[in-house]
């Protein structure tokens, strides 16, 4: 009995002391971190032969009889799971021969806002929305635009 | 000098408070899931939120990607257990500045906790979470996992 108290007494006081009135830090890591993915490597699984990129970020489009399209990713959306990309006035005009490929001509290639355009080439289904647009006199210009494929 | 029965049982009971005390641990925090961003676009500006009340991450300027087919975020997770026998209270505060994930573009900031403080029974254990944010500059990085280990700091008080 003697020996019990004794204990029960020291082990409360030792006990009650750390936790307490104790301010010592306790320290721990954690890991953090982020997968980044280019444009072209997101919708690879999906777009196939249509896409291949060269340079990180920038998307390329192999038009068949116009050429090759290349495009800079400039965002996404989330909810959708479509890229923004951004093309050059070379681009513009090669894009307004896509969406005319693509639409059978119904759009005529128009870059207006809000234009979309859907169909398939080389049997990949592909869906354009035109965002935004700037056409010069010469007829090129730079467009933002979202293309998905499926 | 004469050792008696009450000599003995004095020592053993000294030996045997010593090993209780040893083993009362005032906190154990115990690392659960690692903060991520999910899965990010390179070239494309904005931030990624991971709020620290465990919901999901929230993005400006598009940069998330969504879908199953990509890495999900999340909050850190930690369990705090307090090894006392009696209730006890600890004032959680984090101390950590990382300030990228490798890569100057995918910069880290505003960390912060669930909770400020915590009260616990004896034995009992409760979970925090750690949240932060991530902000891409809109810079090309490199496609795949970017990761940084992020040392913490919980003050038990």
């Amino acid at each position: 009995m003697r020996m019990t108290s004794i204990a029960a007494v020291i082990a409360w006081g030792c006990a009650s002391g750390s936790g307490g009135a104790r301010a010592e830090p306790v320290t721990a890591t954690v890991g953090a971190s982020a997968e980044i993915i280019s444009p072209a490597e997101a919708s690879a699984a999906a777009a196939t032969r249509l896409l291949f990129s060269q340079t990180p970020g920038v998307l390329t489009i192999a038009i068949p009889g116009a050429g090759s399209l290349a495009l800079t990713a400039t965002g996404a959306d989330s909810a959708s799971g479509t890229f923004t990309f951004a093309a050059s006035a070379e681009g513009a005009a090669a894009l307004r021969a896509l969406m005319a490929d693509l639409a059978a001509g119904a759009s005529g290639g128009t870059l207006s806002p809000g234009v979309t355009v859907s169909g398939f080439l080389a049997g990949q289904g592909v869906q354009l929305v035109v965002l935004g647009a700037s056409q010069g006199a010469d007829g090129s210009g730079s467009l933002r635009a979202t293309i998905t494929f499926d | 000098m004469k050792i008696d029965d009450s000599t003995i049982c004095f020592a053993l009971a000294v030996v045997l408070a010593l090993v209780l005390a040893s083993q009362a641990r005032a906190v154990t925090v115990t690392k659960g899931d690692d903060l991520a961003f999910g899965a990010v676009l390179s070239g494309a500006s904005g931030t990624v939120t991971v709020p620290a009340s465990n919901g999901p991450p929230v993005a400006t300027g598009g940069v998330l990607l969504g879908g199953a087919q990509f890495p999900q975020g999340g909050a850190a997770s930690f369990d705090v257990t307090n090894d006392t026998a009696s209730p006890a209270t600890y004032a959680l505060s984090l101390q950590a500045s990382p300030s990228d994930l490798g890569s100057a573009g995918l910069a880290l900031s505003n960390f912060a906790l669930s909770q400020n403080s915590v009260t616990l029974g004896p034995g009992a254990s409760q979970r925090i979470y750690v949240g932060a944010q991530l902000t891409l500059s809109g810079a090309l990085l490199s496609s795949g996992p970017h990761a940084a280990t992020v040392p913490l700091t919980l003050l038990a008080q």
